[in-house]
């Protein structure tokens, strides 16, 4: 075993969240090392041409590596769970910039009410609102505080989008429904596709409020925080599980990492997994032990501070499996708050139509390419009268149908088939999608053969889906730990998830559906599928990456594992980073959030932490 | 729009907008938007009281203006003017230059530049009741 110098900061991977705290940090004289799982990639050479379908798309290539690592998943405490041998719902990215290399870029605010969830329905429609079980928080970080973080993420990255509220003017075209923003995004929206343009159309004839899709995706050339200027998105359509070949998305690779490094303060090991933080006999940190997964050798990186700012599900399995006798339960479970508030999304697509004749050209551009509706997320419309609390994106218009990949993913047939005809006299679908149904669009029920080829031949690029991005809550029998049974590849316990959809989700999935329903026979397909009902969850299909909780922040130690900095209460030198912080999940993509968070923790260390080192902040 | 020499014979006449130097004002603005590199005003969001005089200093390169009139906007519906308040143009404003403006109506002046509308070069200034 090595052990290597003392260091002020150690970070767990070298992704978003420790590339912006090293780059912040660094530029401040603190010296920092990330330890990262996965190897060194950057656009120049790594992403050049890199179209390639089977490796990207269907062999999963920037993800963990399952064989090696996984997590193992349960429906509900009464049964027993299994591991996750193949990629579905969710992809956590491995290697220099992590999941920031492979992901869509869509870029969001979260909303005032968010950040104040329990406070704000229980004064808008009383506790009684609140389902059974529902361990929804406020996240003792207001929405005001946070805002001159998440315009430091907007500029320094070069975010795009078409600005709704600037200090409280709502301007038309924007998202009318977002917070405050103190300043406009620093570029504009990205070009919106041929069905972004008739969802807009068919929504706004509706009375809503269509918007195009934020995105950390350059529209324009833009000189960001590294002082490079960065090249414009050229819509090649192979961006989501891809790194970007032109560096037009950003990830903490383009800007932040270059940054840090040049300033001689900031290293990364490659191929280094952490597997422990070490703690002494005062319950403090000490740094990490990691494997040369090269070598399999181990080493330590002693630091005044740990930070875990790996994907969300490792964060808090390193939480778990750190102890000694001051945390028997692990870092930050003195209270058994770790694994606490676990949310995920409902990610789902309840209409998809035909129109037949037409080509979209979909294979080109990402999914920022989309507009968006708010007018049925959070709490920007009525509850009063309805079954549910929380709501969800509409949203149309992305790209990126690679042809080999989504030859063998087109939505399946069955259900609701005819724009025309009443709900009564339509069959809904009740069952999920079966395999041999996918890639049949109108009523055939087979991938292969004449029929199948003529119809991919006719219909591939005809279709178009509205899709739904829904809150998810926390439930009490619901949550992250360790699965007693299965170990990874080193002999230690894999993280178990404990999730399934609960009756506020089916509820909140039925009232959105009905409402994409409505916006599609608006569009004026030739056909039409829905899926009227929320189908359980299941660990097959992607939904998205967006896994929340675990080691959430709050405003005292009993209802949570970190302070509003992601400092650990019971254990003040080690900070987590990301969506575990989320007491809750949101009907929106997590990064801007988690990228705002990131700037509001470098704060914290940089002007209060390293004053009193080793206290909590208040 | 007006170019500089039309705007400049304006200045001297009824709008509330002056180019600075062109006026005889003796009044110095109470505050001061910064015109910045990169398609900025800085603050993009200001709040004053009624009666303020701000004036918009343009520090980039490239000519912009300050624009609050629907009818020069490519999204017109983008502007906004408070009822009884009447739109108005800087014109062109090169490096260096500095154009004042007098809010008199409370409400919210949401305005843009002409040459990067589109470009999300906005602002807004929100006009408070007067201070008594």
């Amino acid at each position: 075993m090595t052990v290597f110098p003392k260091v002020d900061i150690v970070t767990v991977g070298a992704g978003w969240t420790a590339g912006i705290i090293a780059q912040q940090l660094t530029a401040k004289g603190h010296r920092v090392v990330s330890i990262e799982a996965g190897g060194d990639r950057f656009a120049n050479p790594d992403f050049a041409h890199n179209h390639d379908s089977l490796y990207h798309s269907l062999r999963t290539g920037l993800m963990f590596n399952l064989s090696k690592e996984t997590w193992t998943w349960r429906p509900n405490p009464r049964m027993p769970s299994l591991p996750i041998r193949q990629y579905g719902s969710f992809h956590p990215g491995v290697g220099i910039g992590g999941a920031g290399i492979h992901w869509a870029a869509q870029t969001w605010r979260f909303y005032p009410t968010d950040f104040r969830y329990r406070s704000h329905h229980i004064e808008r429609y009383g506790e009684a609102r609140i389902p059974e079980g529902c361990t929804v928080q406020d996240w003792g970080l207001a929405y005001e505080e946070l805002e001159p973080f998440y315009t430091q993420a907007d500029y320094e990255i070069g975010i795009s989008g078409q600005t709704g509220n600037l200090n409280g003017a709502i301007l038309q075209g924007g998202n009318p429904f977002e917070g405050n923003r103190s300043r406009p995004y620093p570029l504009p929206p990205l070009f919106r596709s041929m069905p972004a343009e008739m969802f807009g159309e068919a929504a706004q004839g509706l009375g809503y409020h269509p918007f195009p899709q934020p995105a950390s995706i350059l529209s324009r050339a833009y000189r960001d925080v590294s002082g490079r200027e960065r090249a414009a998105c050229v819509y090649c359509g192979f961006c989501t599980r891809y790194g970007c070949e032109v560096d037009a998305k950003a990830s903490a690779n383009v800007s932040h990492i270059p940054l840090a490094l040049d300033t001689g303060l900031y290293e990364i090991r490659t191929y280094s997994k952490v597997i422990n933080v070490n703690l002494n006999s005062d319950g403090l940190a000490t740094g990490v032990t990691y494997v040369d997964l090269r070598t399999g050798q181990t080493h330590e990186q002693p630091a005044e501070v740990v930070i875990l700012s790996g994907f969300t599900l490792t964060n808090v399995r390193l939480l778990l499996l750190s102890r000694n006798e001051v945390h028997p339960e692990g870092i930050g479970n003195d209270q058994g708050m770790v694994g606490k508030n676990y949310s995920y999304q409902l990610n789902k697509t309840p209409a998809n139509g035909i129109f037949e004749g037409r080509r979209f050209n979909s294979y080109m551009g990402n999914s920022c390419l989309q507009n968006v509706i708010e007018d049925f997320n959070a709490d920007n419309f009525d509850h009063s009268e309805l079954d549910f609390i929380g709501g969800a994106s509409i949203t149309c218009g992305g790209g990126e149908r690679e042809p080999i990949a989504s030859a063998h993913n087109l939505q399946a047939s069955g259900g609701n088939t005819s724009p025309a005809a009443s709900d009564e006299e339509k069959p809904v679908r009740e069952h999920l999608p079966l395999p041999s149904e996918f890639g049949s669009l109108i009523g055939a029920s087979k991938q292969w053969g004449r029929e199948w080829k003529e119809n991919l031949r006719k219909n591939w690029d005809s279709t178009i889906s509205i899709g739904i991005q829904g809150e998810s809550l926390p439930y009490e029998d619901q949550f992250l730990d360790l699965d007693p049974t299965y170990k990874d590849a080193m002999g230690l316990p894999l993280l178990r998830v404990t999730f399934e959809f609960h009756e506020n989700d089916a509820r909140l999935y039925r009232f959105v559906a009905a409402k994409v329903k409505d916006i599609m026979r608006a569009m004026g397909p030739t056909h039409m599928d829905t899926t009227d009902e929320l189908a359980p969850y299941n660990i097959y299909s992607y939904q998205s990456t967006h896994n929340t909780g675990g080691a959430i922040m709050g405003t005292s130690p009993s209802h949570s594992v970190t302070n509003k900095y992601g400092q650990v209460w019971d254990t003040p030198n080690v900070f987590v980073t990301g969506a575990a912080l989320f007491p809750q999940n949101a009907g929106l993509n997590p990064t801007g959030t988690v990228m705002a968070l990131a700037y509001f923790a470098s704060a914290g260390l940089k002007n209060t932490y390293f004053q009193n080192p080793n206290e909590v902040m208040s | 729009m007006l170019n500089r020499r039309q705007f400049l014979h304006l200045c001297g006449g009824v709008t509330t907008g002056i180019l600075f130097g062109c006026s005889s004002t003796s009044r110095e603005p109470n505050y001061t938007v910064v015109i910045r590199s990169g398609n900025v005003f800085e603050p993009a969001a200001l709040t004053v009281p009624a009666g303020s005089m701000v004036a918009w200093h343009n520090r980039a390169d490239q000519v912009h203006t300050v624009t609050a009139d629907p009818g020069k906007a490519q999204l017109a519906e983008r502007v906004l003017l408070p009822e009884g308040a009447i739109p108005f143009d800087s014109g062109n404003l090169f490096s260096g230059d500095r154009w004042i403006y007098t809010f008199d109506i409370p409400g919210t002046y949401a305005y843009f530049c002409q040459y990067h509308e589109v470009e999300e070069m906005l602002g807004v200034i929100t006009v408070t009741a007067r201070i008594t």
